[in-house]
């Protein structure tokens, strides 16, 4: 009997199945978040990530299968770009020249934060290197998980707008503060001071001109292709793909590209193809993959982190940020409530923190080590209670969407 | 339960005030937004001339003039209140427009204003409390007493497609053009309380009717008549309430002058009112909503007919004596050359869209209308447009 057309034993699934597996699962565990526990899906994203993950490490080491980790690593990186571009577009970047109090509370909860940080870093024995850097980092709100909540809330109004603003800008501020420092330590290092301003103008320059370039191809192929709904998602995701991995060919930042391509968009877009235009559908299937998949790929030697640290950490940047927004609110325009409101909705942090890490350790996997195990842990305490105070502020705000 | 008093306030002939009802637009997709709440509170924190309100939804607001005698400082002070307002709105990022009908919210998105009178009306109407997210201009006159108001509300009426067909300015509704010029009506109509008012013509009388209609349990207070026109005792003056918001502050100006004028020349020359203007009422209306200045009416004592831009100019004419002495001429200058060239509202806006193939498109270009900085290119070729035919 010839039973070749059988297939080999056991079968062979090629590797991004695992995605896909994994997406079935953070669907579901989304819907029970938010039926049964009334909280943000992407908590249930997180928690299917993490299961999967946990399990996958299991069978790991009954060395069963091993997780592609490669491949859940890339498809969480390209979720992210999809998400960035979606926060750039959105935000209104104009609004700080009509309203320049804005970028003042921008830049004092940013620096403040950076401060706080710091200083609480060096009181626990850390460096003067690794604490700037965890602090540049910590400045940073989660685009992911703000994006998320205020998509799925309906949030509309000043404490959504200006949560949405506030962290596009601080996302920008810790890109580059982290560069800086990166460069600073090479000067350290190696005593020459001539690269410490050479390598921060590629980035952001060279970043920069790629959105510019991409926002314009963007433009021009949805002015041509007109107002059908699915061909702009298709252009979107094309030029996302391309300004990403652009991004990561040249060595620049991948989140200051996308985050500028999205903002760039928005300004060249004279003709207002943009006001027809909504990414949400695009935007919710990459938010609901990189939930789960930075849950999966978490690290689990981060379960023994620096606890104490993180803890520090979180205290510290929930004072700084609601304390510079609220104190501020009067200058901008709105009650000081609803700027206190506004600091609690920058307080996530998520994955994306994680990713510039990551940039840290590929150029000085020293200075990696060590700042890698506060930001872990403090991402996993600020993902779940930055996502849950932000849902807090849009009810207490009135600007979500009554709930059925 | 004894019948109490609706006294009215008197005041004094002639004077008049302005209210409008507002957009709030999300600069990006041109939907309504929510934010009436901050802007009031940010506008409230200095000198408002005139006095600004929620309305029943967090994307609407209701500014409303301080009481006013002639034309000119009228138009001085809503224009004065565009500028704070606008102002206001650019820090909280937000836009302002008029137009009677926003062409593609929907209405299921609302969010009512919280304050118990609304929280009571959407209770009580349901989805039609959220569907009336529509935008009038409402238009006060004084009157030395409530039989005057009475008087005078009852010879306004044949005036009402006029009204109707200058201001027009809702044709889009719920994301498609509804063929009417004004849409915005055909909301209200919804409202048990709507339409014209019973045919009362002294106070006494319609005391007695709103004291009925109270201990039936119908009504409450004055606010929940919906009429055309409606007397307002507690301001002392008679309300035309059947205006879309236009969509910019110089049309609300010419609107109300145009009611002070035409008010003028029938407190001037009393003729006896009559009931049967009432016959073609909602026949008259039905065409100016639905056709604009291009409905044809039908005279209901007369039995004449005539489109609404013939009866406009005639009404022009006849006022212009008054209007001189009134000192708005301007408006009626205005007002002519609408009809002569421009069109209403409406008719800006088909044209806008069909330039533009976009209802967001359309929404940002009538809140840069609603600023006054429309750029000028688009304005010229909005007045190289064919006029419409006159007599």
């Amino acid at each position: 009997m010839d039973l070749s057309f059988l297939p080999d034993w056991p079968p062979v699934w090629p590797a991004a199945v695992a995605v896909a597996v994994l997406a079935l699962f953070a669907a579901a565990a989304g819907e029970a978040a938010a039926r049964w526990l009334r909280v943000p899906r992407l908590l249930g994203y997180l928690a299917a990530g993490a299961v999967f993950g946990t399990a996958g490490y299991l069978l790991e080491l009954l060395q069963v299968e091993p997780l592609p980790t490669r491949t859940l690593q890339f498809s969480m990186d390209f979720a992210a770009a999809v998400i960035l571009f979606d926060l750039g577009q959105r935000v209104s970047f104009g609004w700080i020249r009509r309203n320049p109090a804005l970028l003042g509370a921008s830049v004092l909860e940013s620096a403040l934060s950076f401060a706080g940080v710091f200083a609480v870093m060096r009181m626990l024995d850390f460096a003067p290197l690794p604490s700037a850097l965890i602090a540049a980092i910590s400045m940073s709100t989660s685009p992911a998980v703000v994006l998320a909540v205020t998509r799925e809330m309906r949030a509309q109004g000043q404490v959504t707008e200006r949560t949405l603003l506030l962290t596009a800008l601080n996302s920008i501020y810790a890109v580059v503060l982290s560069t800086l420092l990166l460069a600073w330590a090479r000067v350290e290092t190696r005593g020459v001071l001539d690269d410490f301003l050479l390598h921060p103008a590629w980035l952001i320059a060279g970043s920069l001109g790629l959105a510019a370039l991409g926002a314009r191809v963007f433009l021009l192929v949805v002015g041509f292709v007109g107002r059908d709904r699915s061909v702009q998602i298709l252009v979107m995701l094309a030029v996302v793909w391309i300004v990403f991995a652009s991004a990561v060919a040249l060595r620049l930042s991948p989140l200051l590209a996308l985050l500028a391509c999205g903002g760039f968009v928005r300004t060249f877009d004279r003709e207002r193809l943009l006001a027809t235009t909504d990414f949400g559908l695009a935007s919710g299937v990459a938010l609901t993959l990189f939930f789960a998949l930075s849950a999966a790929v978490v690290d689990g030697s981060a379960l023994f982190g620096a606890w104490m640290a993180a803890l520090a950490l979180t205290l510290v940047r929930v004072a700084c940020k609601v304390g510079a927004v609220g104190v501020l609110a009067p200058l901008t325009g709105i009650s000081l409530r609803k700027g206190l409101l506004t600091g609690l909705g920058l307080l996530p942090m998520s994955a994306t923190a994680i990713m510039l890490t990551q940039q840290v350790s590929q150029l000085n996997p020293q200075l990696g080590a060590q700042t890698s195990s506060v930001l872990l842990a403090s991402v996993l305490i600020l993902q779940v209670v930055g996502t849950l105070t932000l849902m807090l502020a849009l009810r207490a705000s009135g600007e979500a969407r009554a709930e059925r | 339960m004894t019948d109490a008093t609706l006294d009215f306030r008197a005041s004094a002939p002639l004077t008049m005030g302005v209210e409008l009802e507002l957009q709030l637009i999300d600069r990006r997709t041109g939907d309504l937004t929510r934010g009436a709440s901050d802007l009031i509170a940010l506008v409230s924190k200095k000198p408002f001339p005139g006095e600004v309100k929620p309305e029943i939804t967090e994307s609407m607001l209701e500014i409303s003039t301080s009481v006013q005698s002639a034309y000119d400082p009228l138009r001085a002070e809503l224009l004065a209140m565009r500028d704070k307002l606008v102002a206001g709105a650019d820090r909280l990022d937000l836009e302002v427009a008029g137009g009677g009908s926003h062409p593609f919210q929907r209405w299921q998105d609302r969010q009512i204003y919280d304050r118990p009178r609304f929280r009571h009306v959407a209770g009580l109407y349901g989805y039609l409390a959220k569907q009336f997210t529509v935008f009038g201009q409402h238009v006060h006159v004084g009157c030395e007493n409530g039989t005057q108001a009475m008087c005078l509300l009852h010879r306004l009426a044949p005036y009402v497609p006029q009204f109707i067909a200058l201001a027009a300015s809702s044709p889009y509704f719920q994301g498609v053009d509804t063929s009417y010029d004004c849409a915005r009506l055909n909301s209200i109509n919804a409202f048990p309380l709507s339409g014209r008012a019973p045919f009362l013509t002294d106070w006494a009388a319609f005391e007695r009717f709103f004291n009925k209609l109270k201990s039936l349990g119908v009504v409450e207070s004055m606010k929940d008549f919906y009429w055309d026109i409606r007397p307002k005792p507690e301001y002392g003056t008679v309300e035309v309430r059947v205006f879309d918001t236009p969509l910019t502050v110089d049309r609300a100006a010419v609107l109300a002058a145009y009611v002070q004028a035409i008010c003028r020349m029938l407190l001037r020359q009393p003729t006896p009112v009559a009931e049967d203007i009432y016959l073609t009422y909602n026949y008259n209306r039905f065409q100016a909503c639905r056709f604009g200045l291009e409905g044809q009416l039908i005279d209901g004592i007369t039995g004449e007919t005539g489109p609404v831009h013939q009866q406009v100019l005639r009404t022009i004419d006849a006022c212009r004596p008054g209007a001189s002495e009134l000192g708005s001429t301007a408006a009626l200058d205005e007002i002519e050359r609408w009809v002569r060239s421009e069109g209403n509202d409406a008719r800006w806006q088909r044209e806008t869209f069909q330039r533009r193939h976009s209802l967001a498109e359309l929404v940002l270009k009538s809140a840069d209308r609603w600023r006054g900085t429309a750029d000028s290119a688009a304005d010229a070729s909005d007045t190289s447009r064919e006029p419409l035919e006159t007599p």
